[in-house]
């Protein structure tokens, strides 16, 4: 279960706060209990894979890659990437859904994060969310399964039906 | 000495915890681990009492961690409500039940969408959640409900409400 660990003489603040943090106990629970994995570390960046349900032609896990720069206190972004090519995902093989799985996975707006108020890029703009979304805004007294649990939530929901590429359009 | 890590959940712990305790110990010897994450110290009369999560019955403190069922990545429950008088709101009716403090917000949800209930069917059932009334918190389904209390006040009320899909984009 334990991850690949970038070798790092010094690691700065807010990379020593996310490694504790995946250390602990909400991030190792949802782990233990496969709802995420955490593969590697490369700061500000790490990769973390959520599982999904099992659905025609999905996968049974989405890989995010996430910028990190000054956690917690930042919000994080994350973009679905691409293992083999180390690169972002096509959008053809994003996840989509009927309603809510098609809005936050919305490559048409921006293809290197998702439209959810947790996301640094996508709250940009949409001060509206705060109240609207409350649940889902980033709190930095949090941790990083705060995004991770939406994400979760979102590929085991009824909403997700698979792949864009293969879906019926939302 | 061979050890077992155990998902500490309680009464004035807040975030779910990891424990570290000897294979060989006792059920007792969770209170002290608790006490070092903020757990109070009892009083007034009330004693901690420890629970298996999503198990109706308190364990004996003089069981070990083997005999009562806890392994390794096991979950437990520490408080001093034996009980938590849960109710939940819903489309204008309200329903109680007592539940044990150990007890996750998921079970919580399934009890109250179940057809005795409010009795949604299971598409309208995903599309809901439990929020704590009168606030926008959300806890995650793996929650226990004890978390979310404190004595003297064994009791907690929480809203079925509809998850929201996120607008901005066309």
């Amino acid at each position: 279960m334990t991850a690949p660990v970038t070798v790092s003489l010094v690691h700065t603040p807010d990379e020593r706060v996310f490694r504790a943090h995946v250390s602990g106990g909400a991030f190792l629970r949802g782990a233990v209990r496969g709802r995420w994995r955490l593969v590697s570390i490369s700061w500000p960046y790490a990769l973390i894979t959520v599982s999904a349900a099992p659905r025609e032609h999905g996968v049974s896990e989405l890989l995010l890659r996430f910028d990190l720069s000054n956690y917690p206190n930042a919000t994080p972004t994350a973009a679905p990437w691409d293992a083999e090519r180390n690169a972002l995902l096509d959008p053809g093989r994003w996840p989509t859904g009927h309603s809510r799985v098609a809005s936050a996975f919305n490559p048409g707006w921006n293809p290197q994060a998702l439209y959810l108020p947790c996301d640094r890029l996508a709250i940009a703009g949409h001060d509206p969310w705060r109240t609207q979304h409350p649940s889902m805004i980033w709190s930095p007294t949090g941790d990083i399964t705060q995004y991770l649990r939406i994400v979760h939530e979102l590929l085991n929901s009824s909403d997700y039906t698979g792949p864009r590429s293969i879906s019926p359009r939302a | 000495m061979e050890t077992i890590q155990v998902f500490l959940q309680g009464e004035g712990i807040g975030a779910i915890r990891l424990i570290e305790l000897p294979a060989s110990a006792r059920v007792r010897d969770i209170v002290a681990a608790a006490a070092a994450h903020g757990f109070p110290a009892a009083a007034d009369g009330n004693t901690a009492v420890i629970f298996a999560e999503d198990s109706d019955d308190a364990l004996s403190t003089d069981a070990t961690l083997e005999a009562a069922g806890i392994g390794h990545h096991g979950s437990v429950h520490v408080h001093r409500c034996t009980k938590i008088t849960t109710t939940v709101h819903f489309n204008g009716g309200s329903r109680v039940h007592s539940f044990v403090p150990g007890t996750t917000i998921g079970r919580v949800k399934h009890w109250a969408v179940g057809e005795d209930v409010f009795n949604l069917t299971p598409v309208d059932a995903a599309e809901h959640v439990l929020q704590i009334t009168g606030t926008q918190d959300r806890p995650d389904e793996d929650i226990h409900i004890g978390t979310l209390v404190h004595v003297p006040h064994c009791a907690i009320e929480l809203d079925l409400v509809a998850k929201v899909r996120v607008e901005g984009y066309r």
